[in-house]
């Protein structure tokens, strides 16, 4: 099956006319990195002006170098096959985040059990590393995943190699540079106070630049697609790209103290402005942690399952209902306060609607190992793949009545929401990655399976019991704090004072904490695990003859000796 | 005509026009769905992660697993 580009293109790296105006972008673009760094009006906007100009500088070189392997001969892609030099470096880049995020996980929730940790500098406080944590396993494990599987999905189910030579690289490490910038920016803190799109202005703008070449290049991939119809995991895809795409402008608009300062101020006041956040903040779960995600399932389940989906109409039904009804769920995040009552009772009432599309997408997605479900127990990845279904389905099931006015009034401000957040995280978004990157290492870099599928399974429990301990502290917690919050005693005085409610959550805070331990020890046997395969090495307990029929799995293909 | 009476009739077109707007659109979607028509292609389409074979594969690593 040819999957060529168009015939009498250029080798990737050829520096076509498109090429010189990306390298002409990069030269001005560092030129103007360089003036803004000499002029900078604060410290982290000259840091990150330097860090924009070696990233630009780091560009124009990569660029050369590939023109002088193409002509060289050097260059082990010819060009017509899938481009998946991009998502091998997306599955990587997703390893390593995913890491760094949790481990900052794991130091901020010990901070929070034992203050001390803060370490009294600004650089290191909780109030600055949360950010950290949550930007670095949505955006940079999660986003990178999406990136990744996207990229990897897109071609295969359009049957048509990925569109542009330098614009799907571009996609990649302009990516890693946002994070970079982020992070280092929350640091140093630089923040616009906005929940999940703290960084400011300018880091802003370059991700923009990023998400609309993304948005391009995957709609021209789909343009050129073989197939008559449009794959269900594309739908997801592109809506998750295209609503982040309006949501983070939307979000973000905003004016800079001037173009030479970190600091920015919100174009909206008030209670417009919480609305616009949570507008941006819900849908950032709506369709980042969820549309996105559903696309990777609706291709990695049924492909290692070998099942087909169970109801393609379901998923059809399933797509537009979900993108329809997620986008007016925000103000439930609002409740209780300026906003409009009857804004409120929208979110809400949106939000109970939800449950419709998320539990038919999870019956979906399960169902379609009917007739295969013995496949959970002889495949640790499946197993995995399915527990994150049955993990979406509950976070599905807890949000919408989390957000009911009279269960919010408990639940709002305490653990039990980041509890809620977690279980959706780390059971759903994580271990639907977690399978998808298994089932990609080995298919990415050509081995017949995983180093060892045994450490599959090692990570499935250490991890599940790390989400269990997780969740079910913080919903203990999360309720007691709620209800110590609320108490009367007979004369109409609170009963607790603030800080005998934080004294109360600090066994909870250490269980939870040591289940964040549990699952980034999960992800470094997995890290463990992919570094092996791709070194080509399989686990001496675990011979291949033996194990691709006994575990027969999508990673496990037999291949004839070459 | 005042801010008040604006408001209130902007919030009552939008509102029900939001309603007709979304339940005609999701009969459609539906009606989409279910089109006998339509049965064939979907059947396909449900079935495409599994036929999806890489090409440079082809002649060392072109069988599906389990096949």
């Amino acid at each position: 099956m040819a999957v060529s580009s168009a015939p009498g293109s250029n080798l990737p790296g050829t520096m076509t006319s498109a090429a010189m105006a990306v390298m002409g972008l990069l030269i001005a673009g560092t030129v103007l990195s360089i003036i803004i760094a000499a002029k900078a009006a604060d410290a982290p906007m000259a840091v990150h002006a330097w860090l924009f100009a070696f990233a630009f500088m780091a560009g124009i070189m990569a660029l050369g170098q590939r023109h002088f392997n193409v002509t060289q001969g050097h260059l082990a892609d010819d060009g017509t096959g899938y481009a998946d030099g991009v998502v091998k470096a997306g599955a990587i880049a997703t390893l390593f985040w995913g890491v760094a995020g949790f481990l900052v996980g794991v130091v901020i929730a010990f901070q929070l059990a034992f203050p001390f940790l803060n370490l009294d500098t600004a650089f290191t406080n909780f109030g600055r590393l949360r950010p950290l944590h949550t930007s670095a396993v949505i955006f940079a494990f999660g986003g990178n995943a999406l990136i990744a599987t996207s990229f990897y999905v897109v071609q295969r189910t359009c049957r048509t190699r990925l569109a542009g030579d330098i614009a799907p690289w571009f996609v990649f490490w302009g990516y890693q540079l946002f994070i970079v910038v982020a992070a280092t920016g929350y640091l140093m803190g630089v923040t616009q106070s906005r929940e999940y799109a703290e960084p400011e202005w300018y880091a802003d703008i370059w991700l923009t630049i990023v998400w609309v070449t993304y948005l391009l290049v995957f709609m021209a991939t789909l343009a050129k697609r073989k197939e008559p119809h449009i794959y269900v995991a594309n739908w997801f895809y592109l809506a998750f790209i295209v609503t982040i795409a309006m949501l983070h402008i939307g979000n973000n608009l905003a004016i800079p103290e001037t173009w030479t300062s970190s600091k920015s101020y919100a174009l909206f006041p008030g209670v417009q402005d919480a609305l616009i956040q949570w507008w941006y903040g819900h849908n950032a779960v709506g369709f980042f942690l969820t549309a996105g995600f559903l696309g990777m399932m609706y291709y990695f389940v049924p492909k290692r399952a070998e099942r087909p989906v169970y109801s393609y109409r379901l998923s059809i039904v399933h797509f537009w209902s979900l993108i329809f009804i997620y986008i007016w769920a925000g103000p439930h995040h609002l409740h209780f306060t300026a906003l409009p009552d009857w804004a409120q009772t929208l979110g809400m009432t949106f939000s109970i609607m939800l449950w419709m599309p998320s539990w038919g997408g999870m019956i979906n997605g399960l169902m379609t190992l009917s007739g295969a479900w013995d496949k959970l127990r002889t495949d640790p990845v499946i197993r995995m793949l399915v527990v994150s279904v049955a993990f979406y389905g509950m976070s599905t099931f807890e949000g919408p009545v989390m957000s009911v006015k009279a269960v919010n009034s408990l639940s709002h401000y305490t653990d039990w929401t980041i509890g809620h957040v977690h279980s959706g995280a780390l059971g759903w978004v994580g271990f639907v990655s977690f399978g998808a990157v298994y089932c990609l290492i080995p298919w990415l870099w050509k081995r017949e399976r995983l180093y060892s599928l045994a450490l599959v399974s090692w990570h499935f429990w250490i991890a599940t019991i790390g989400i269990v301990l997780y969740i079910t502290a913080m919903w203990v917690s999360g309720i007691l704090q709620g209800l110590m919050w609320r108490a009367y005693d007979a004369q109409g005085f609170l009963e607790y004072s603030f800080a005998e409610t934080v004294a109360a959550m600090h066994p909870f805070y250490v269980i939870r904490a040591l289940g964040g331990v549990l699952f980034l020890a999960g992800a470094l046997i997995m890290v463990y695990n992919c570094w092996m395969t791709i070194k080509g090495r399989v686990r001496k307990g675990e011979p291949l003859p033996a194990s691709t029929t006994g575990t027969a799995s999508a990673g496990a293909m037999p291949q004839p000796a070459e | 005509m005042d801010s008040e009476t604006t408001y209130s009739l902007v919030r009552t077109w939008f509102g029900t026009g939001g309603l007709i707007l979304m339940m005609v659109l999701f009969a459609a979607v539906l009606a989409y769905a279910l089109w006998p028509s339509n049965k064939k292609k979907f059947d396909h389409m449900a079935k495409l992660p599994l036929e999806d074979k890489d090409p440079e594969d082809s002649g060392k690593n072109d069988k599906e697993p389990g096949q």
